[in-house]
């Protein structure tokens, strides 16, 4: 017998190899940022708590979450989709009552010393729940009884991570609830509903619910120079960090005696990567990114099952997303939100709930419902 | 539709997802892909490569900004060789420098630390620097010159934490020759407050360099070109937040090609150091030049000085060692100089005498040991004579003093200072060279106003010998030659051959005859043919006559300054000429004339002599050495 034709080779012959190299790479960009940003910091490179260390950890705690993910069918999470779902919920309840602030907006509770943020991982877990629940619907119309269900399952976590506050991951949640609506093939004018309900929530909870400082870094996008000594000065100094690196870039050596920019090693690691590898180093990451989401939409669109077209859809949103998001931020675009930028920010929690959402698609692929009935 | 079966093997989607799917989605998806990362990717190459002003900022004008026109300076013209050699070009430099008054003492330990690792610089140079200033709060204090791209680069993004500290880039002028050429190419300097006043007119600042010598001095106009004008945003305190746009584009200076070849050049210099060296002093100049056109061949001026000294910005301890040194390096002593022109200047003499009708070629003059003049004897250089008779060209080739003496009675004081004059003597030549002197021819009517008596006899005598109060530039001693040669035109001469402007032109510079002669055709024959019998008189041309050239020459020892304990008086060496294509000495085409002047060399022979063999071997190539250094050890026997 063939050595490919073993379960094994069959699978790994499935996998999307181009999908999984731009992931890889992106990681390595990611422990090539946590080096640079350690040293920047001026931390002992090879101490536990340095930078680069827990980077590492988190990446081979992602790797070893991808992999197994890949192998295992991903039939075993829609079927458990519900117990973690209430899982999930749970474990946002537990980081609002007993977390702390892990330094950005995210909430974090400390698991084997490793800060987790829960948030993170209600992103993919919600996106599980809702595509499980819009395949098992019999919707001849895709119609208003989706969306209900839909935004019946994103409000709980939603409201939960609201309250953290992170208010960069409730967005997410909201764009991924939005891709996946709008691929599984709700109507048009549902989407738009919902869309008005969105926007009318957000200027009430402008008027309610963010904290000034909140709106300040909202709204520092807008004008960066307005006041170069207060809230802005973040964008400011991003900007000149990228209009510094030039084509390629001051060099690791060249950045390691410049003064680090705020939160480099997440929110505004992009602007560090350009300051150090320069236009190249940028352009680089954002084809490897464009490439990942292009994949999604693609399984998405090739999915022979609704699962698979809702949920590559939804992860191909919430990537794309945040890779606008937090880009755009730093390219004084969009507004500054806690929000990482997949695989290449010090997420800790981050990559690895987005390396098994990433993994979850992979299987899909791999243990492809086209032979199977749908449960 | 029926979407692509990329599952091998595995059943596709059920028809009724099919149906449900919606291709238009899809199409709309991945056009959101492109654009969102499209997007990105233009956003980030439009910061870093786009118009500042498109960074996501609007302008600030109401936060006491404001838009001021300032004026760009144009890239100044380039000097070239006449092989297209590079002579002066420009290159970018950056500079560090900090305004006292941005820095508060609380971070300045920082911030010099910090600016300390990126310059490569001590910090405690930095703070002396800082302290030692006495200036406004707001006058930036240079920190360092000559700083790399990449350090400036780093200072510019780090500014947030340098608050005081910026970079300024400058263009500096490097001259690749040095001190091979300095004197004919010069050197550009920063105006000065006082300077800048009488400039601003003319659209010059305080950070504005000007030529300062050579052709950057007098061709300081083309060279510089038209400034622009762009308009930019201020802070408060007058600092430049961003460039808004051009107003008019500055126009590029233009381009000087020399008529100076750098090998040529070279000989000149290489002949005179040698000279130099071997006479045991340190002035000198040899030039050559094209009788033809005006155009300078070489002009080699020492001591010399090193134009990239200036414009890196000269220390003050280099400066006054120039200044200091007795020779006048900085001063170009071809045309910034004169000197008593000795003997080279009886070709005024004799073709005085020849031209006015006092004598004929054939005329014959008693070579005698001394002539007596009021009751003083005046004695030829050797104390002894030539022997006999001696017709004007023998007397000539001798350089008698005696001959000279007696026709000198004959033309007398009025006739004499016309004909020096007539040779362009006692006025600039006009080369396009600053500084030029005129030197001095003297009358009557300059003794007068000057010394307030007429000229004794004997002065008249001095007069016709080049000595007494006559005083000449090497420049002039060239041009007469170089009007001997050319029978009777004064060139103006020039070291620059064409203007190449900023889009490409090329304006020639025209020769332009600054005068003439204006003596008989035979009187310039019978000069030229008493030069060439002076380099073929075997003594006298202390070995020119072995030359396989055509050389008409005059030597000249002219003595100057105060008598030595044995009565003797210093001397300086001449020796000028040109070298005739033929030996038909009717001819007036050479293309080569040349002089050379060898200051209070005291020495056994004529220096100047000995230079010429030299100049003259390596510029025509020859390959026998006909130099004699012996001839170059102190001697001081001439009693001229």
């Amino acid at each position: 017998m063939n050595r490919l034709d073993s379960p094994l080779g069959s699978a790994l012959r499935r996998v999307d190899w181009v999908a999984a190299a731009a992931v890889g790479l992106l990681a390595l960009t990611g422990i090539g940022m946590a080096w640079l940003n350690a040293r920047s910091y001026g931390q002992e490179l090879l101490t536990p708590s340095s930078l680069l260390v827990r980077s590492l950890t988190w990446t081979l705690l992602s790797i070893a979450v991808y992999s197994v993910t890949t192998l295992v069918n991903w039939r075993w999470v829609r079927t458990f989709a519900w117990p973690l779902y209430a899982a999930n919920i749970l474990l946002l309840i537990v980081t609002l009552i007993y977390g702390v602030d892990s330094g950005g907006n995210n909430r974090a509770i400390a698991i084997f010393g490793l800060a987790i943020q829960s948030s993170e991982l209600s992103k993919i877990l919600t996106l599980v729940a809702i595509s499980t629940a819009l395949t098992r619907v019999d919707r001849g119309s895709g119609g208003l009884q989706d969306l209900v269900l839909a935004g019946a399952i994103v409000a709980p976590p939603f409201l939960l991570v609201v309250a953290q506050p992170d208010l960069g991951t409730a967005l997410v949640l909201i764009a991924a609830l939005f891709g996946a609506l709008y691929l599984s093939g709700v109507a048009t004018r549902w989407v738009a509903a919902l869309a008005s309900a969105v926007a009318a929530a957000g200027v009430l909870a402008w008027v309610v619910v963010l904290a000034d400082y909140q709106k300040e870094r909202l709204l520092a996008f807008i004008d960066p120079n307005a006041d170069p000594a207060g809230p802005k000065y973040q964008l400011l100094r991003s900007l000149e960090a990228i209009r510094g690196g030039g084509l390629f870039g001051a060099g690791a050596d060249g950045t390691s005696i410049l003064t680090p920019l705020p939160v480099q090693e997440s929110d505004f690691v992009f602007a560090a990567l350009v300051r150090a590898f320069g236009a190249v180093g940028g352009l680089f990451v954002i084809v490897l990114l464009a490439i990942l989401v292009w994949r999604l939409v693609w399984h998405s669109w090739t999915s022979p099952d609704e699962f698979g077209v809702i949920f590559a859809g939804g992860m191909a949103t919430v990537i794309l997303f945040q890779t606008f998001v937090n880009i755009g931020m730093n390219l004084g675009v969009a507004p500054i939100t806690g929000i990482t930028l997949p695989f290449v920010s010090y997420g800790g929690a981050s990559a690895v709930s987005l390396a098994f959402g990433l993994a979850l698609v992979q299987s899909h692929r791999v243990h492809d419902g086209g032979s199977s009935p749908l449960m | 539709m029926t979407p692509p079966q990329i599952y091998p093997g595995g059943g596709g989607p059920s028809e009724r997802e099919v149906r449900r799917r919606r291709p238009l989605r899809f199409f709309a998806a991945a056009l959101i892909v492109l654009l969102t990362f499209g997007g990105l990717g233009g956003r980030l190459l439009l910061i870093q490569f786009g118009a500042t002003n498109s960074s996501g900022a609007t302008t600030e004008v109401a936060r006491g900004h404001r838009i001021v026109e300032e004026l760009i300076t144009p890239a100044r013209g380039l000097v070239l060789d006449r092989g297209g050699r590079v002579l002066a070009k420009n290159i970018a430099v950056y500079a560090v420098q900090i305004r006292p008054g941005d820095l508060s003492l609380t971070v300045r330990a920082q911030v010099v630390k910090t600016l300390g690792e990126i310059l490569k610089m001590d910090p405690v140079r930095i703070i002396t620097l800082l302290d030692r200033s006495t200036g406004s709060l707001w006058e930036p204090i240079r920190i360092a010159n000559n700083v790399s791209e990449r350090a400036a680069r780093l200072i510019d993004e780090e500014h947030a934490s340098l608050p005081g500290v910026e970079t300024v880039v400058e263009a500096r002028r490097v001259y690749p020759y040095g001190t091979l050429i300095s004197h004919i190419v010069g050197y550009v300097g920063r105006i000065d407050g006082v300077e800048a006043s009488t400039l601003a007119p003319a659209g010059y600042t305080v950070v504005d360099f000007i030529g300062r010598a050579g052709v950057e001095a007098s061709y300081e106009e083309a060279l510089r070109g038209t400034p622009g004008i762009r308009q930019v945003e201020v802070d408060a305190k007058g600092r430049l937040v961003r460039i808004l746009g051009v107003t008019k584009p500055p126009v590029d200076g233009s381009s000087l090609t020399l008529t100076i070849d750098i090998e040529a050049q070279q000989r000149a210099t290489t002949a005179l150091e040698w000279g130099l060296k071997n006479a045991r002093t340190q002035e000198g100049v040899v030039a050559s030049m094209n009788p033809q056109n005006g155009e300078i061949i070489a002009m080699a001026s020492l001591p010399t000085y090193d134009n990239n000294d200036f414009s890196a910005g000269i220390s003050n301890a280099k400066y006054q060692k120039y200044l200091a040194n007795e020779f006048s390096p900085l001063l170009n002593h071809t045309v910034g100089s004169y000197f008593p022109p000795g003997s080279t200047y009886k070709l005024v003499t004799y073709s005085c005498a020849l031209n006015n009708n006092l004598v004929t070629p054939l005329t014959r003059f008693q070579s005698t040991a001394y002539l007596e003049v009021d009751g003083e004897k005046f004695y030829e250089w050797n104390r002894a004579g030539f022997g006999g008779s001696l017709t004007p060209s023998e007397a000539y080739s001798w350089s008698s003093n005696v001959v000279t003496f007696q026709l000198a009675r004959l033309i007398k004081i009025d006739r004499l200072s016309t004909c020096g004059r007539q040779w362009g003597f006692g006025a600039p030549t006009g080369i396009d060279l600053p500084s030029e002197i005129s030197g001095l021819v003297p009358d009557q009517a300059w003794a007068r106003a000057t010394i307030n008596r007429g000229l004794y006899n004997a002065e008249v005598l001095q007069s016709a010998q080049g000595q007494g109060y006559d005083l000449v530039t090497p420049i002039q001693v060239l041009n007469s030659f170089a009007a001997l040669a050319n029978s009777g035109t004064l060139w103006r001469p020039h070291v620059v051959l064409s203007i190449t402007h900023a889009d490409g032109t090329v304006t020639p510079i025209t020769p332009v005859a600054n005068g003439d002669v204006g003596m008989r055709e035979s009187t310039y024959r019978e000069m030229r043919l008493a030069g060439r019998k002076m380099a073929l008189n075997p003594g006298p041309s202390q070995g020119i006559s072995r030359m396989p050239l055509f050389v008409s020459a005059k030597s000249g020892t002219a003595q100057y300054g105060v008598r030595d304990s044995l009565g003797r008086l210093p001397y300086h060496n001449w020796m000028g000429g040109f070298v005739a294509p033929t030996n038909d000495w009717s001819k007036n085409d050479s293309t080569f004339a040349y002089v050379v002047f060898m200051h209070g060399t005291n020495t056994a022979g004529n220096a100047a002599k000995e230079v010429t063999k030299y100049y003259l071997q390596l510029q025509y190539d020859l390959k026998r050495d006909y130099r004699t250094p012996g001839l170059l050890a102190r001697g001081n026997f001439f009693g001229e």
